[in-house]
């Protein structure tokens, strides 16, 4: 005659099987409405497929011809103010041509001005080249390796 | 990048306080000392400005150095982000 036996501290029962949850009708719906399947048959794409590396837009390029602009069109300026101070130092315009109102010049304009022109320009001028003909480059370079 | 940006900045800042401190602390008028005169200068907050002073030639420092160094990296850096965008890359 066999007894019964009942498990000890030891051993391990095994975990009872609980039924999930049933999912509420609501989030069913959200669900199916999140995988979008085509109306065609056909199985499910993951994501659209990214464009073309090389037909996008690089900012800095953009940045690196404007920054060029300015400061050659600023350095040329500066270059060409400098010119006409040194020309005519002893007055100053402070109207239109029409009014021809000038005055005597301060130690600014006699002084100081010409000096931040001389000194800034060249430099400013020669910074705008190098970034036309750096924006240049990197457009031959993208054109080289499309083509 | 933010490293010419800041050398750029520190430059100006530089040449703002020399041209300040120039036209701040002119000379009294002397008739031995050979220097030019000028009116006072408005642009350091001079009240009066019929006031005649002397001023010495203008001597810059090294406020454009610093400046222009700091656009060489501004643009330096520029033109490294434009090189080395996706874009430019050749494509695999």
């Amino acid at each position: 005659m066999s007894e019964p036996t009942h498990p000890t501290l030891f051993e391990k029962e095994e975990p009872l099987e609980v039924p999930a949850p049933p999912i509420p009708v609501t989030e069913k719906v959200e669900q199916s409405e999140s995988v979008t399947q085509p109306e065609s048959g056909e199985e499910p794409r993951a994501s659209e497929p990214a464009p073309p590396v090389a037909k996008r837009r690089n900012p800095w390029l953009v940045v690196l011809w404007v920054l060029g602009i300015l400061l050659t069109l600023a350095g040329l300026w500066g270059l060409f103010q400098a010119a006409e101070r040194a020309m005519d130092p002893a007055y100053v315009l402070v109207a239109g041509y029409g009014s021809e109102q000038y005055r005597a010049p301060g130690v600014e304009d006699f002084y100081v001005i010409p000096i931040i022109l001389a000194s800034l320009s060249p430099w400013l001028t020669a910074l705008g080249i190098g970034s036309i003909i750096a924006a240049s480059t990197v457009h031959a370079v993208q054109w080289s390796r499309r083509g | 990048m933010l490293s010419g940006v800041i050398v750029t900045l520190a430059g100006a800042a530089v040449c703002a306080v020399t041209i300040y401190t120039y036209l701040a602390e002119p000379f009294a008028l002397s008739s031995t000392s050979g220097l030019k005169v000028f009116y006072q200068s408005s642009l350091v907050g001079s009240d009066d400005s019929n006031t005649l002073v002397q001023y010495e030639p203008f001597v810059f420092g090294a406020g454009p150095a610093v400046l222009i160094a700091g656009l060489v990296l501004l643009l330096a850096s520029v033109a490294l982000a434009a090189a080395l965008h996706p874009s430019t890359r050749p494509a695999d």
